[in-house]
């Protein structure tokens, strides 16, 4: 419904910003101006009295994108798999079991743990506690993410890059090398929807300023390797010895 | 009308606005949810009680949906997508509005409802 408000808003916007430039092209002729250039005039004025920030917004996203956004791949699967031995079969996704993550408590269907470097788990379960899901993760610094395993954990930076446009860094790390296996650049821009996020400013109700992600369909092989997405590379980190 | 209930239809309404890249994935579907505007804590609360079933990406006549699975009462619910926000979508939904898209979405509701057969 807010769509058929905003096109009703656009025409009455439309309406108004063709009676302006009429009145200008109309006022230049009376005084024997250039008509063509007041009129261009107007009506860009016009289009900048709401939309100055679509331009900008659009291709500083769309730049970075295009020069900075998507997955690499910094060491695959099996050349880890190659410099670690025998380590692949002991990792296992659900904390409780494993060694290193000390359980603090249990509330509902959710497991906290404590890591020796002060890392917060929140393990998830479903079916009263019988099937593991997801563990989030939040470290001392700020930081957060997903741990994968005992030594694997994907994490998350979010960073502003101008005015409204976000970037977000997601890596998958050896936690115990803290070497980068992989790692996706995402941008973005922070506008929500004002009906759920309440209106701070009149800016906020700028809803064609959401920009959820990069194209990822017309730049394929930017955000795929070897057919797989960062979030395909991520699961196989997770269950190294298939999902239970 | 219970405010839970209400509570619950507001924030699958939302959800559906979200691009699920990979449903099979809920770090992936909380990373979704996060870029949408919930909050880690909403996010973590929405994956305890529903879980993505089948998620129809956005087609040429703007449509998507997705098809939600109560964890503990077993209840689905289908939740169309409203106008995308996006320029281009905007430009795009009100160009493209029209009878032809209103029958590319009931084909494409019924597609998503394959992805579930109870049967």
């Amino acid at each position: 419904m807010i769509g058929l408000l905003f096109i009703l808003l656009f025409w009455l916007y439309l309406v108004i910003s063709k009676t302006i430039v009429d009145a200008t092209v109309e006022w230049a002729e009376q005084n024997e101006k250039n008509t063509f250039l007041w009129g261009s005039l107007s009506a860009f004025v016009m289009f900048n009295v709401l939309f100055w920030d679509l331009i900008p917004v659009y291709g500083v996203h769309g730049y970075k994108c295009a020069t900075e956004g998507g997955l690499k791949v910094y060491k695959t699967i099996d050349e880890w798999n190659i410099e670690n031995p025998g380590v692949a079969e002991t990792l296992d996704p659900d904390p409780n079991l494993s060694q290193q993550a000390y359980f603090i408590k249990y509330k509902s269907s959710k497991r906290f743990f404590l890591l020796p470097d002060g890392t917060e788990l929140v393990a998830f379960y479903d079916n009263n506690g019988k099937k593991y899901r997801t563990t989030s993760m939040k470290g001392g610094d700020g930081t957060w993410g997903y741990w994968l395993n005992q030594r694997f954990a994907r994490d998350v930076v979010d960073s502003q890059v101008w005015d409204i446009v976000h970037k977000r860094t997601e890596r998958i790390i050896d936690t115990l090398t803290r070497e980068v296996q992989a790692e996706e650049i995402e941008f973005y821009t922070s506008m929500k929807n004002p009906i759920v996020h309440p209106a701070k400013q009149w800016r906020d109700y700028k809803v064609w300023l959401q920009i959820g992600e990069c194209d990822h369909d017309g730049n394929k092989e930017n955000w795929l390797v070897n057919s797989v997405s960062f979030s395909g590379l991520s699961k196989k980190y997770k269950y190294f010895n298939g999902e239970k | 009308m219970l405010i839970k209930t209400l509570f619950d239809q507001a924030q699958l309404a939302e959800a559906a606005y979200a691009k699920f890249s990979n449903i099979t994935d809920e770090d992936e579907i909380k990373n979704n949810l996060i870029t949408l505007g919930f909050s880690k804590k909403q996010t973590d609360k929405f994956t305890e009680h529903w879980e993505v079933i089948s998620h129809q990406p956005n087609l040429y006549s703007g449509f998507s949906a997705t098809l939600f699975k109560n964890k503990h009462s077993g209840e689905l619910v289908f939740a169309n997508r409203g106008t995308e926000t996006t320029f281009p979508e905007l430009v795009s939904d009100v160009i493209v509005f029209g009878v032809r898209s209103l029958i590319c979405d009931y084909i494409s509701a019924k597609i998503i409802f394959k992805f579930y057969d109870k049967d």
